[in-house]
């Protein structure tokens, strides 16, 4: 019985080769796009989930409140309260904290040299609360002697040969101190926010900053906490936030607890986060959905050309059914056929899958591995895909194709008489053209906000500006000689020291303005005299730092100082005018306001741009910034390079370009806008497949009609608008549709950021003329075949 | 008076092998009901048609005659009146039993052959064998003995549009008889063949009634080929107009 069925399945598709092209062609560029989204959007729902406690795993964030609209989500936390919360609260079994150092070391083993930039300092119970493998060495005391190190295998194989035991061996920190390999872990997958190429004692860390140790007032540093069995969040947040002010002294401070699991997709609205890679719901929710559209895109076109086959395997039905078929025989007999369709349009996407999946990987930002192959999660996905697709594509044409009572077919003498169904498939085809429409214009609506993002006047100039870090040692003593060795290289405009750069924001610390007794946490930078050249920052009022006035550089023990701020901060302080004015901060340092600069944007547009002061601290500076005016970038750096191996042989030159670390905060938008692209083009080609199937055969039904027209003469143009027509007018209807559901779910989006580009009204217009186009381009195809047949040929034959 | 005669005919001694009615049809109504109006195809229909007899059925276009057949054939429904087959109640009966029972006991010809295309010779034989649920080793005896009978056996890897008109009814009467039916229902059988493929088929089908006892009900345009049977219905609008006992078959 099987074969039977499958015999007459593959000589139907054998003998309808463009049609089943078309149907096996959709169906597999909409699997192998589900598939590509589905294992994405995976990824995130599985984000950190994979450490074996992961649901006892929590950390607590701070809630700084500042009254009214402000109140800032803050995920670090001081360095005592861990220790403290595993001591006083039972709730709690241990906990690690994890801190990034603040600059890179330079790691040293023989002749290598390496700037390690991805190091963190761990308590020793780093490997008892997270999961991550060690492959040598024992987790309990891999991090208990203070000059342990921890590498990974992909570290581990920077600095050892492959027949070398790592185990024992020494590497050189900065030039400074040894350190022994106690351990080698496995390299951190690709989902998790936690990424490391080396780990140190927490101990290690604290050399520069010993005094933050104890300090329940500066967060730099993320906790985690392993509690002893599940309990309630809220109950366990006030827990934290009693026992903290036990403590602490910030008053308007309150905790609240996040679990590991959520930390992934639900962490947006923390803006003081350490969590690379961070998605959201909605994210997810996004892709869901695009991906189930466009596999429903592909299904609707199976559904739809096999509905408008049906009338010609009616008969067969008939017969089947006088044969002693029952109704169920042939249901199952049609989801074989579409099950076997889908087989086919399996084994090409898993095809496509092979050959699209770096390119995904690539666009999408994620090391995703797709063996189709060999059993992996893309394989299961895929069988599953096709059997879901075929039953899901094939069950409405197979009840209605069983349901055909024979006496109806096999009496009527013109089996092609229309039968139903007609109504479905054009609502259907207003479906699919609707959401390809969404689809483009979504794509064009995030287009136009990337292209204002990497547009928009910044409030500083970013091009031609080459950062590069400061050396721990060897710098200071002779710092003026060394800075003016690197501005004799041809080209140096100016140069400035600074503790950050403008596109990475700032640290930030507690201010009382003048007048006020409150303290609010205000973002600052300490840049140099010469910072308002090197960055291009506007001065509004009064002046930028000088360096002919030796008042204007904060020394250690000076309690004075001066300060520029930005309009968000004058703003915020409720000021007119600010020159003057004075702040309290660092302590209790008097700084007085000497200039106001206009507003950059310093972080994401997604944010309002903050306030932001500008002070002048000696012992705070970690960059080096230097404007420059070669278009030979290349040759530039070769010569800054040669001057700095002369002055420090023991550590290679690091640098960044300002405008690619600032162009990088846009990465995730343009990474947006490509698989949006690159969806939309799917999504348009699949719909276009679709009528394409649908107009090749309502053509052909209409060949005698086409024939008589002729023959009572009709010209060839008026044939063509016949055909065409009604395509036409199912497009326009499916542009009616889209463009009030796109515009609102785009200007939610929109509304995610701060600053928004004009909306591109042009897109809609585009996206309408656009589909017209391609969908009378597919049709019209068909009907200048039909229109050129000779009405003789169409006739001689009914 | 149609209905007198078809009581007669029922007990009518035609010389049947077998005597015991094999189908009985009494009072059956079919109309369409189309913007209030009932158009009736067949009424007031009482006719038994016995085990091992050949039935013809004539009258002229849009008499009802197909509509009929298919009622008999449990293709189609009366709207009223009874149907007992084998005695059993076939009006009573959902359309699945009534399934189950065509499949068992009643074979198809069409006037337009209605081969499935994409089926060799052998597969369109073997597909009613499939839906009985006969066994693989069975089935191949079986087809394999048919073809032998009908004399196609180097047709069997042929498709339906490689053969002449004859050839595939031929086959059509050969895919009907394969499941050894009790009855074969035959929808104008040589209406689409010339007079020679036309006698060919209704010599077979008359010997398969003769020799084998098979019931065969056919409907006809043709005086001649109604001949065949052994009794003819004359229908004429829905009606039985009258009942022809055809003469040189009580011989």
């Amino acid at each position: 019985m099987f074969r039977n069925y499958m015999t007459i399945a593959w000589r139907n598709l054998m003998r309808q080769k463009g049609y089943s092209l078309l149907n096996v062609l959709g169906l597999a560029l909409g699997m192998a796009v589900a598939l590509l989204i589905f294992s994405f959007v995976r990824v995130d729902l599985r984000w950190d989930r994979w450490h074996d406690n992961s649901d006892l795993i929590v950390r607590p964030v701070e809630l700084q409140d500042f009254g009214g609209d402000e109140r800032t989500d803050v995920a670090v936390t001081m360095a005592p309260l861990g220790p403290m919360l595993v001591e006083e609260l039972p709730e709690f079994e241990t906990m690690t904290r994890v801190m990034h150092g603040w600059r890179a070391p330079v790691l040293m083993r023989g002749e290598k040299r390496l700037y390690e930039s991805s190091t963190a300092y761990v308590d020793s119970s780093f490997f008892q609360v997270f999961s991550f493998k060690l492959l040598q060495g024992d987790p309990e005391t891999a991090l208990t002697r203070r000059d342990a190190v921890v590498l990974t295998e992909e570290a581990r194989d920077r600095y050892f040969e492959a027949d070398e035991n790592p185990i024992g061996q020494i590497l050189r920190v900065n030039n400074q101190r040894d350190v022994v390999v106690t351990a080698i872990s496995e390299d951190p997958p690709p989902d998790t926010h936690l990424k490391y190429a080396m780990l140190f004692p927490f101990d290690a860390g604290l050399d520069d900053q010993r005094e933050n140790l104890d300090d329940w007032g500066s967060n730099f540093l993320a906790t985690y906490l392993k509690l002893v069995a599940p309990v309630n969040m809220d109950t366990l947040a006030s827990k934290v936030t009693e026992a903290y002010h036990r403590h602490g002294d910030w008053a308007e401070l309150e905790f609240w607890v996040q679990p590991l699991n959520d930390m992934h997709l639900n962490s947006e609205h923390i803006e003081i986060d350490i969590n690379p890679g961070k998605s959201s719901m909605n994210n997810v929710y996004a892709l869901g959905a695009v991906g189930v559209f466009i596999l429903l895109l592909a299904c609707i076109n199976f559904m739809n050309l096999s509905t408008a086959r049906a009338i010609t395997r009616a008969r067969e039905v008939g017969l089947r059914k006088v044969s002693g078929a029952r109704k169920r025989e042939l249901i199952f007999q049609f989801l074989g056929e579409s099950l076997l369709v889908s087989f086919f349009a399996m084994l090409l996407a898993a095809l496509v899958v092979e050959l699209a999946g770096p390119w995904f990987a690539d666009v999408s930002g994620r090391a995703l591995e797709f063996n189709v192959f060999s059993g992996s999660f893309a394989t299961w996905m895929l069988l599953g895909l096709g059997a879901a697709v075929g039953i899901l594509a094939g069950l409405y044409p197979a009840v209605v194709l069983s349901s055909f009572k024979p006496v109806t077919v096999l009496k009527s003498a013109d089996s092609r008489s229309t039968m139903g169904g007609g109504r479905l498939r054009r609502v259907l085809v207003v479906f699919q053209f609707a959401i390809s429409i969404g689809l483009i214009i979504a794509t064009g609506v995030v287009y136009a906000q990337l292209q204002y993002g990497l547009t928009k006047p910044l409030g500083f100039d970013k091009e031609n500006v080459l950062v590069m870090p400061i050396p721990d040692q060897g710098f200071w003593d002779n710092y003026e000689d060394h800075l003016n060795a690197f501005s004799k290289v041809p080209g140096v405009v100016d140069y400035a020291l600074s503790s950050r750069v403008p596109s990475r924001g700032g640290s930030s610390s507690g201010f009382v303005p003048e007048g006020s007794d409150r303290s609010r946490v205000i973002n600052w930078n300490s840049v140099s005299a010469g910072g308002d050249k090197v960055f291009g920052w506007e001065v509004l009022d009064g002046r930028f730092f000088d360096p002919e006035l030796t008042t204007d550089r904060w020394r250690d023990g000076d309690t004075t100082g001066v300060m520029l701020m930005n309009e968000a901060a004058v703003r915020q302080f409720g000021w007119d005018d600010p020159i003057g004015k004075t702040v309290r901060g660092f302590g209790n340092i008097t700084f007085t306001v000497i200039g106001l600069i206009r507003d950059y944007h310093f972080s994401s547009l997604h944010t309002q741009i903050e306030p932001m002061l500008l002070v002048n601290l000696g012992p705070g500076f970690s960059l080096v910034s230097i404007r420059y005016n070669r278009p030979d970038a290349h040759a530039f750096v070769q010569e800054l390079e040669a001057v700095w191996d002369e002055r420090f042989p023991d550590r290679p030159l690091d640098y960044v370009f300002l405008d690619e670390n600032f162009d990088s905060m846009f990465r995730a938008e343009e990474r947006q806008a490509h698989l949006f692209q690159a969806f939309s083009i799917v999504a348009v080609l699949i719909a276009c497949l679709g009528i394409l199937g649908l107009a090749a055969f309502s053509t052909g039904r209409r060949t005698r009609e086409i024939a008589v027209r002729k023959v009572l003469g009709a010209s060839e143009g008026r044939i063509f608008g016949l055909l065409t027509r009604e395509f036409a007018i199912l497009v326009l209807l499916a542009n009616v549709i889209a463009w009030p559901a796109t515009y609102w779910l785009m200007s939610k989006w929109f509304e995610t950021f701060a600053y928004r580009a004009p909306w591109p009204w042009w897109v809609f217009p585009a996206a309408a003329v656009g589909t017209l186009l391609l969908a009378l381009l597919t049709v019209g195809l068909q009907a200048v075949k039909a229109v050129r047949l000779r009405p003789a040929m169409a006739l001689r034959y009914e | 008076m149609s209905e007198t005669m078809t009581m007669d005919s029922k007990a009518g001694a035609v010389g049947l092998k077998h005597d015991q009615p094999l189908i009985e049809v009494i009072d059956l109504f079919k109309y369409y009901a189309n913007n209030f109006v009932k158009t009736y195809v067949l009424q007031d229909v009482t006719l038994g048609i016995a085990d091992g007899e050949f039935l013809s059925i004539m009258g002229p276009s849009g008499a009802g005659k197909s509509t009929l057949l298919h009622i008999l054939g449990m293709l189609d429904e009366a709207n009223q009146g009874q149907y007992l087959f084998l005695n059993e109640p076939v009006h009573r009966f959902n359309e699945k039993r009534r399934t189950a029972l065509h499949r068992e006991h009643v074979g198809f010809i069409f006037q337009a052959y209605h081969l499935i295309d994409d089926l060799t010779v052998y597969e369109n034989l073997e597909t009613p064998l499939l839906y009985k649920k006969v066994k693989s080793s069975e089935r191949k005896g079986l087809v394999n003995d048919t073809l032998d009978r009908f004399n196609i056996v180097a047709k069997k890897d042929l498709f339906p549009h490689q053969l002449s008109g004859g050839q595939q009814q031929l086959v059509a009467v050969a895919r009907a008889l394969i499941t050894r039916p009790k009855v074969i229902f035959a929808d104008e059988p040589t209406g689409n063949l010339n007079s020679k493929q036309g006698t060919e088929i209704m010599e077979m089908l008359a010997q398969l009634n003769r020799e084998e006892g098979t019931t065969i009900v056919q409907v006809t345009h043709d005086e001649v080929k109604a001949r065949y049977g052994h009794r003819i219905i004359h229908l004429l609008d829905g009606r039985i107009e009258r009942v022809e006992v055809v003469g040189d078959k009580l011989g």
